[in-house]
């Protein structure tokens, strides 16, 4: 691959990576400003089994984990592992509109964002929100394939580790 | 750098951040803390309960109960009369068995407006004192009801710690069937 098709290359994943960032940290600040609302929507899709007493910890854990992720996308740090996560986090959350789809004694709010929306109407949550997925997972995708790219902490540290290699290599000979 | 065991051990180490980085949140703020301890009545409120089948009368002030509050004391309110009580449980448990006079809300049904309903069709009122329920334990449910409450604007908001099977286990007052003023849930 020549210089220039490299260089466009990295920015158009670091412009994937930034948007992918960008929409996990809005919506995990959006459900950590209100555990509450979020943890009766998770209570909402009756997923979980009764007595489980694990939605609070996961009113927490998924807004975190999609923080944490977020944040190491936006600098490229272990960048693939951080989509993989995300698309795998996504998936989940598909599945689980799907379910309540296919259950119609349900309606639930999706609270992907929480009280707001991104591509779909406020509402119950349908296959709108499936699709919405989708989008959002196929914007990872390219990361989880081919890595943060060339504007990436990852890449920087990869390199530093080639030079020291061929430092090392040089003192040997 | 390529796809293997590295990216996936990497994933498990950034999900295993994430979650201390949840615990540590949530231990310092969990959501039960968030709800604000009930506003006192004003003095004129106040009411003596009646107290039956004791020989010395037992002095019960509901000025005194915390946000959470054991079943002697659920007991004592609901006996007072001027208290709602929420049950936070599935309908199925609530069909086999609930406190007298109890609405049933659970929390899946929040965003369907059954506290809406509540309200308007109960007349319960933000004013009014309400103790939630539901399984006791590990249950979410009561306080999930709670906090909803509380953003309604209800002040005076008890959660029954012990939960159902204290109140039926203690031998007090229980009823069955479905919930006769909201009706059952869709």
């Amino acid at each position: 691959m020549s210089g220039t098709a490299r260089t466009i290359g990295g920015a158009i994943l670091l412009a994937l990576r930034l948007a992918t960032a960008g929409l996990f940290i809005w919506a995990a600040t959006v459900k950590l400003s209100d555990p509450v609302a979020f943890a009766t929507s998770i209570n909402g899709f009756k997923i979980l089994p009764h007595h489980h007493g694990m939605l609070q910890p996961l009113a927490f854990m998924v807004p975190w984990t999609e923080l944490v992720c977020a944040a190491a996308l936006v600098v490229g740090f272990w960048g693939r592992s951080a989509a993989l996560v995300l698309g795998g986090m996504l998936a989940i959350f598909a599945v689980a509109v799907v379910s309540v789809i296919l259950r119609p004694d349900i309606s639930v709010e999706c609270g992907c964002f929480g009280k707001f929306t991104l591509l779909c109407p406020p509402g119950e949550a349908d296959w709108c929100n499936v699709i919405q997925n989708g989008i959002l997972i196929a914007l990872a995708l390219p990361v989880m394939i081919w890595g943060p790219g060339l504007f990436s902490w990852d890449r920087w540290a990869e390199h530093r580790c080639r030079m020291a290699r061929l430092d090392d290599a040089e003192k040997a000979s | 750098m390529s796809w293997g065991g590295n990216t996936i051990a990497r994933s498990l180490a950034l999900v295993t951040v994430a979650t201390g980085a949840a615990f540590v949140h949530w231990g310092f703020r969990p959501i039960v803390t968030t709800l604000a301890p009930p506003k006192q009545d004003e003095p004129s409120d106040v009411k003596a309960p009646p107290v039956p089948d004791s020989d010395e009368p037992v002095p019960f002030n509901p000025n005194t109960l915390g946000t959470e509050i054991r079943t002697e004391d659920a007991y004592q309110l609901w006996l007072g009369g001027m208290t709602t009580f929420i049950d936070a449980r599935p309908q199925h448990e609530y069909v086999e068995g609930h406190i007298p006079f109890a609405f049933l809300v659970p929390p899946d049904s929040l965003a369907d407006g059954r506290l809406g309903d509540m309200m308007e069709l109960g007349g319960v009122f933000p004013e009014t004192r309400v103790v939630v329920y539901c399984e006791g334990g590990n249950c979410d449910a009561s306080h999930l009801v709670a906090l909803n409450l509380q953003d309604m604007g209800f002040t005076k908001i008890h959660i029954d710690v012990d939960g159902y099977p204290s109140w039926a286990k203690a031998g007090y007052e229980i009823e069955t069937g479905p919930d006769a003023v909201l009706g059952e849930l869709p």
